[in-house]
């Protein structure tokens, strides 16, 4: 078949013209759709990992504190009574005759198990009041105070006081 | 694989296509045909346009035509040294303007070349010039073009001669020469020297219009006797000597009286010319004299080394594009495009693997911080998801805890801080207190006003309270000198 110089230069160009083509939307199109995505998601994705190392970093410092109590927690004696040690103390402080306790035991969770007792001062001085809660402190770190209501009540002009205080107590297991 | 090439030589009375090819050293006729044009109904390009059709020419085939005989002129011109091809082109611009004003074609319609010699070693002082008006030659291409034809040749009529003859009578080629052509039209008389044609004459053929049958033999024979004399003197000067070569082409080759004149008048050795005698054909009767320029035009395209002559399409886009090489910008262009395309696609690929690298990294590197930190997660699908749902489970955790911890004010040291920062000479009676978490509420009584302003500025001094806010401002109770008001602190936690 004869070819003239005309048609081998159309040839060529046509040939030229689809290759051109051909390269653009199988190579370059593709190329240039995926460069815009990595130009939006790289920033994005560098900003989540600096969100998940502080969240690490939190994780961390939460298990290692959460680590550390829960040893606080396991070193106390293991048949320790919130009642019978509140009872104690008010003996010994020649209070028992002015208190009034009630006490609960409720699950948190599938760890720990809080024990709490409710406790009725009436007609103590401040001073009293005082000594009965730092001792509580003091005896056993373990016990919380987690709720405290003073008031002067129907006491008869005197300054002696009512309280009511919240105690509890946190133990692994049930 | 064999050239092909269609030479056409038509005017307005008529038109003469041979079809050559070339194989080798080898030229071939494969096609002839001939017809003349009625004025009234013919056109050239429907006459064109049936060598296509009905006669089956070369459709891919170059075409080559002339210029008319009326439409092209000549000019001898005084080199005064011997030049060869290059210097004969520089000293074309000092001899254009003189040229132009030569010529009777108007200087923005003129185009004007150098008739350079087969040898390229001009051995006379001397360099023939043609010119033809763009108008008339654009006219006769627009014509092929119209027929669907590829008009890649146009020439002189008198080097489409010259090159039937030079292929046909090779033997002038050395020496001195003298081709006579002549058509119904025209006479074309042709001085030659070693393939270079020193001087040309195109004189019209009156005679065709005195009597029907042309001018009678004695009229032509004097007639050429005139003309070849004064052209041979115009090119050398003197007479024509004996024994030159004459060769008689055309309509003339069939004048028997006119040939025998020339002879005895001149003493030349006249050759009349033979279509055949060095080109394959396969019927010679079909070779007319009156294809002797449409043959040679076709030779111009075959072999133009064999051949002289001047293409006036090339020579026309010369003039046009003399300072702008529209082909070489182009290339150029393309050139730049396609460096500007490569560095550009460069840098798109160098950024997208840079940034596939840096997307590959922190993925890596937020896989490996989470494995880290949760061990025993297995399954990795949204590590920030993940570990927030972790870190949800270790918040309650320590919800829990956080009272063992101890780090706030514990009910026994807010209540010291408060009796502390109670001063007796202020008489303050706290009638209520309350310490849930952090929160402390206190209801109090005092004698004035100022009494509880001043306390609760103390309170506020108490670097274990973070804020002390009135929640009841202090107001005088009914039938009682106290003042009765209540206030809320905040401690550390």
């Amino acid at each position: 078949m004869r070819i003239s110089s005309r048609e081998k230069q159309l040839s060529i160009g046509l040939a030229v013209f689809v290759g051109t083509v051909t390269f653009y939307m199988l190579l370059v199109k593709p190329s240039v759709a995926r460069l815009e995505t990595l130009e939006r998601v790289v920033p994005e994705k560098l900003v989540a990992l600096h969100e998940l190392q502080s969240q690490c970093r939190q994780y961390v410092t939460l298990q290692e504190r959460i680590g550390k109590l829960q040893e606080q927690i396991a070193s106390g004696p293991g048949d320790f009574m919130l009642l019978s040690f509140l009872d104690g103390l008010a003996e010994e402080l020649k209070l028992k005759n002015n208190v009034v306790m009630k006490g609960e035991t409720h699950k948190l969770d599938a760890t720990y198990t809080e024990a709490t007792v409710t406790l009725e001062l009436q007609h103590v001085t401040l001073k009293e009041l005082m000594e009965f809660l730092s001792r509580l402190r003091s005896e056993n770190s373990l016990v919380t105070i987690s709720n405290l209501s003073i008031s002067r009540g129907d006491t008869g002009g005197t300054d002696l006081l009512n309280s009511t205080v919240h105690v509890s107590h946190l133990r692994i297991g049930s | 694989m064999a050239k092909r090439c269609i030479g056409i030589d038509f005017d307005s009375s008529g038109l003469c296509a041979v079809q050559m090819a070339r194989n080798g050293d080898r030229f071939r006729i494969e096609k002839v045909f001939s017809c003349p044009m009625r004025r009234e109904s013919d056109s050239p390009v429907q006459l064109l346009q049936s060598l296509l059709g009905r006669q089956g020419f070369d459709k891919r085939g170059a075409v080559a035509v002339s210029t008319s005989h009326n439409d092209i002129f000549f000019r001898t011109i005084q080199t005064g040294v011997s030049t060869d091809k290059s210097t004969d082109k520089s000293t074309e611009p000092q001899k254009n303007t003189a040229v132009r004003n030569d010529f009777p074609i108007p200087a923005e319609q003129i185009i004007t070349a150098n008739c350079l010699p087969g040898s390229g070693l001009r051995s006379r002082k001397t360099t023939l010039e043609i010119a033809v008006s763009r108008k008339s030659l654009n006219r006769r291409i627009d014509t092929v073009r119209q027929a669907q034809m590829r008009c890649e040749h146009v020439d002189g009529p008198v080097f489409a001669v010259y090159a039937a003859v030079a292929v046909n009578h090779p033997e002038i080629a050395c020496g001195t020469a003298i081709v006579v052509y002549t058509d119904h039209s025209h006479i074309i008389i042709a001085v030659t020297e070693n393939n270079d044609i020193l001087a040309v004459r195109n004189i019209p053929n009156s005679g065709e219009a005195e009597t029907d049958n042309g001018p009678d033999s004695d009229e032509m024979a004097s007639l050429l006797l005139r003309e070849t004399e004064l052209t041979w003197r115009a090119a050398f000067g003197e007479k024509i000597p004996e024994n030159t070569n004459l060769v008689l082409a055309g309509q003339i080759s069939q004048d028997a009286e006119v040939i025998s004149a020339l002879r005895q008048a001149l003493a030349c050795r006249a050759t009349v010319m033979n279509l055949s005698a060095n080109i394959d054909c396969s019927d010679v009767s079909e070779m007319s004299y009156k294809y002797v320029i449409a043959q040679g035009l076709a030779l111009r395209v075959l072999a133009p080394k064999d051949t002289i002559g001047i293409n006036l399409i090339k020579a026309a886009r010369e003039k046009t594009d003399k300072n702008i090489d529209i082909k070489k910008h182009v290339v150029v262009s393309l050139v730049l495009v396609a460096a500007l395309a490569g560095v550009w696609l460069t840098g798109l690929f160098v950024r997208k693997s840079r940034l596939e690298k840096d997307y590959e990294n922190i993925t890596q590197q937020g896989r490996l911080v989470f494995q880290k930190t949760v061990p025993s997660e297995q399954t990795i699908v949204n590590e920030l998801a993940q570990l927030d749902s972790h870190l949800q489970t270790l918040r309650r955790d320590y919800e829990y805890l956080e009272p063992l911890v101890g780090t706030g004010v514990n009910p026994v040291a807010v209540l010291h801080a408060i009796s502390v920062n109670t001063p007796r000479e202020l008489k303050i009676r706290i009638e209520n207190l309350l310490i849930t978490g952090p929160m402390v509420q206190i209801s109090a009584v005092c004698d004035d006003f100022e009494t509880a302003n001043r306390w609760r500025n103390i309170l506020r001094k108490v670097p274990q309270f973070v804020s002390v806010e009135v929640v009841s401002e202090p107001a005088r109770e009914p039938d009682s000198d106290s003042i009765s008001f209540e206030i809320s602190i905040r401690t550390e936690r």
